[in-house]
Order: C-alpha cells, then structure tokens, then sequence
C-alpha cells in the first residue's frame, strides 16, 4: 500500500500541497491538510472510479482546508474576506468584516456543494462551464446557485451592525 | 475581445494531463500563444520539484501510512465506546457480581490495559530504570503506555526511576515535527538524578499541535552528562522524526535509553 500512496503522492502531492498552501497561508497546517487530504483518499477510493484523480484531490482538499478554517474562526483570511466581498458587491466595503462568522451564516443554510461552487467561481476563477463539469450540475444550475448566494450575502450585510 | 482567465487547477490539470480531449485542445491553443501562462506553467512544474526535494515521496507515504492507520484504530476505539454506552444501560439492571465480571470484558474489547508500569524497562543488575508519562486529567493523573493516544492542550506529568549505578541523566522528547524539548534538568543544572522511586518532574509540560507523535526519552549514564552536546546530537537526528519515532537514538555507547512514545491524535 505504500508504493500506491507513494506513486499518487508523487503525482499529486505538490498540487494538494499548493491548494493547501494557498487557503490555509501557512506551511505547517498546510502540510497537515495536505496529508490529510491522502488519508481520506485510502478511506474513499471507490471514488476515484471514472474520475480524474485530480478533480477529487482538488475537492477533498478545499474541503479539508474550508473546515480547518471555519473551525479556527480567529483566522480572518485575506481569501476568507475576498469571497464575502467578490460575492457582496464590486465595490469596496468600508466595513472589516468577520469572515469566519459570516461564511458560517452564509453558508449554514446553503448545500455542502454551494460553498465548493462559491470556491471555484470567486477564489480559483473557474469558467462556469468548468464548475459545472466539477460540481455534475448544469451551467443554469451553477448560475443559479452564484446567484442566490449573492442575494443572501447582501441580505446579511443589511441585516449586520 | 476579453482575454479567457485560465485558473488554477485547470493549469493544473493541463499539466498532470486531465483534462477532456476538447478542453486540451483549446488550452494547447491558448497556451502556444500566451508567455504568461507558459511562465505559470514552467512556476508549477519547478514547485512540483522543489516540494518534492523539501518533502520526499518515500518519507510522505510512510507518514500518510501511519495518519491512515492511526484513523483506523481511533475509529475502532471510538466504535467499541459506542457499544459500551449502548451495553452500560442494560448492564445497570445485572447484578453487581455480574457487572465486575462485564467490565474487564470491556476493556478488553476497547484494547484497554490496566497500565501500572511503562513498558519500556530496561534492566540493569536486577535494578530498572523507567520513565512514567501520566496525563493530568480531573484533578488526578492517568498512566500512559507506550502507543496510548493523546492530543493538544493535554497536560503531561513526566516522573522516572533510576537505580543507584545511574545517577545522571537527561529527559527529553521529540515530536512528529522534529522538535526536540529538554524536560530534565532545566536552566542549565546538573544532570545529576533523584534515587528516590518514582521522582515527578516540578513541572507539567503542555503538548502542542505537533502531528503524529511525541516521544519521550530518559537517557541515562554514571558520569555526568554534558545536556547541550546531547541535545544537539539529537536535534542532528530529529531531522527525520519518522526515523526518531521507529528506531533507538543510539547516541553514544556509553548511555543507556528508555523511552515511551504517545501518539497524538488529529
């Protein structure tokens, strides 16, 4: 078994360790998640059936890192902010906001699926073709989940002192 | 016309070859003509060397491996916990006699040893030395064993043995990130040691966040110990925690080693 994690952390290590790094901007957590994301690949391998590797590791790591953060809610991220801010408007807020608080708000009431989606179109820039591919959605259905995400951001702001 | 942003991942996929035939075939074309993505392309490839070169394939699978089988183990403890809350309702209604019967049934079940002693001993001359890890829990103190899981924040009290031959000695630990923590002496005293049984170390020591394991050694010796010269040596070792959690420090012929590795859970 570890010549299997070997040759797929070879592949794809440096990928997830990217994405980590990228979310979490801190190397040790990164690493941590990283390693987590290969620890839940053995315990899901059934999905990697028909799939890219690539697109799983991608998501089970976004995930992962998406969790580790909201558990930490001190850590108001840069990213963190630039989703509630790409998603409230195209201007800039005057407000310091605590992301943390306000993606759980937001996201409480939402599918696990809308967080992902509301990842890949505001922080990884992924065409709506794209994060329909990822997500098994339509290209209307992507939309239409951006856009009632919007609406509720706006509708949280209103609402906050 | 407005220039298609490529993300990430999508370059990403470019690279490892994942991409759908057609989608491939548009990136090619996009990227034959663009220098800025065929500058983040070649960024990609040199950082997949260069992570690869700071954490080698051969040392993460076998961390990964561990992680995976650690998980394993607490879902199994964590399943037996379930069974005992589900028996213990019914178990109230048997009789006492009964129930003193059940209960090393459980723990036996859960993989739970009545721990005493530490199981690394090393006997010398019909005398031991050994080293006590106890965790401070509810106001009094739980023996660990080798292998037993704990996690951050929890409070360790370290404690040793030593027999009359062995009078110096050093307590340190390592963990999971190659940290190397000196618990005895502190500030720079002798390593002279207590002969009383079972002497407790004043201070409790905090464990961190460190991954996979802390493992903690008494190293002992007859003659005085020079504590930075060993440290340092360990810290040489502690470069490769995995190989500090699987094998003996072996610093010097001299000395003699006993130690007891927690493992620390996620």
């Amino acid at each position: 078994m570890i010549k299997d994690i070997e040759e797929y952390y070879i592949k794809y290590g440096p990928m997830v360790l990217r994405r980590c790094r990228f979310l979490l901007k801190d190397e040790d957590m990164a690493l941590d998640a990283m390693q987590e994301v290969f620890v839940n690949l053995l315990k899901n391998r059934e999905r990697l059936k028909g799939d890219y590797p690539s697109s799983l590791l991608y998501k089970i790591a976004t995930n992962i890192c998406l969790n580790i953060l909201r558990a930490d809610k001190r850590r108001v991220t840069g990213d963190s902010e630039a989703i509630i801010n790409s998603i409230a408007s195209y201007d800039d807020t005057e407000e310091r906001i605590e992301a943390g608080d306000l993606l759980d708000r937001i996201f409480s009431r939402e599918k696990p699926s809308t967080r992902e989606i509301a990842v890949m179109f505001y922080l990884d820039r992924m065409t709506l073709d794209e994060i329909a591919a990822e997500a098994g959605l339509s290209v209307s259905g992507v939309r239409k989940r951006i856009r009632t995400l919007r609406e509720r951001v706006l509708e949280l702001k209103e609402l906050m002192p | 016309m407005n220039k298609e942003i490529i993300s990430d991942i999508t370059l990403e996929k470019f690279i490892l070859g994942e991409l759908p035939g057609q989608r491939l075939k548009e990136l090619e074309k996009i990227i034959s003509s663009d220098k800025d993505l065929q500058k983040r392309i070649s960024a990609i490839k040199k950082s997949n060397e260069s992570i690869l070169k700071k954490y080698p394939p051969g040392v993460m699978a076998e961390r990964i491996s561990l992680l995976a089988s650690q998980d394993r183990e607490i879902s199994k403890t964590k399943k037996g916990l379930s069974l005992k809350l589900m028996i213990i309702p019914s178990a109230i209604a048997v009789s006492a006699a009964a129930l003193l019967f059940l209960v090393p049934v459980f723990n036996s079940m859960l993989g739970v040893r009545t721990a005493t002693e530490s199981d690394d001993v090393t006997r010398i001359k019909g005398d031991e030395t050994r080293l006590y890890i106890y965790r401070k829990k509810n106001g009094g103190a739980e023996l660990l064993q080798n292998g037993s899981i704990a996690k951050k924040n929890d409070l360790i009290q370290i404690a040793y043995t030593v027999p009359k031959s062995l009078p110096y000695g050093i307590i340190v630990s390592v963990d999971g990130r190659g940290s190397v923590t000196a618990h005895y002496p502190k500030d720079g005293n002798s390593t002279r040691l207590s002969p009383e049984p079972k002497t407790v170390l004043q201070n409790s020591y905090e464990l961190d966040d460190a991954p996979l394991f802390e493992k903690f050694f008494l190293i002992t010796s007859s003659k005085q110990l020079n504590l930075d010269e060993i440290i340092d040596k360990i810290k040489k070792r502690a470069g490769d925690p995995l190989n500090i959690l699987k094998y003996p420090l072996n610093i010097d012929a001299g000395l003699n080693e006993t130690s007891i590795t927690i493992t620390k859970e996620r």
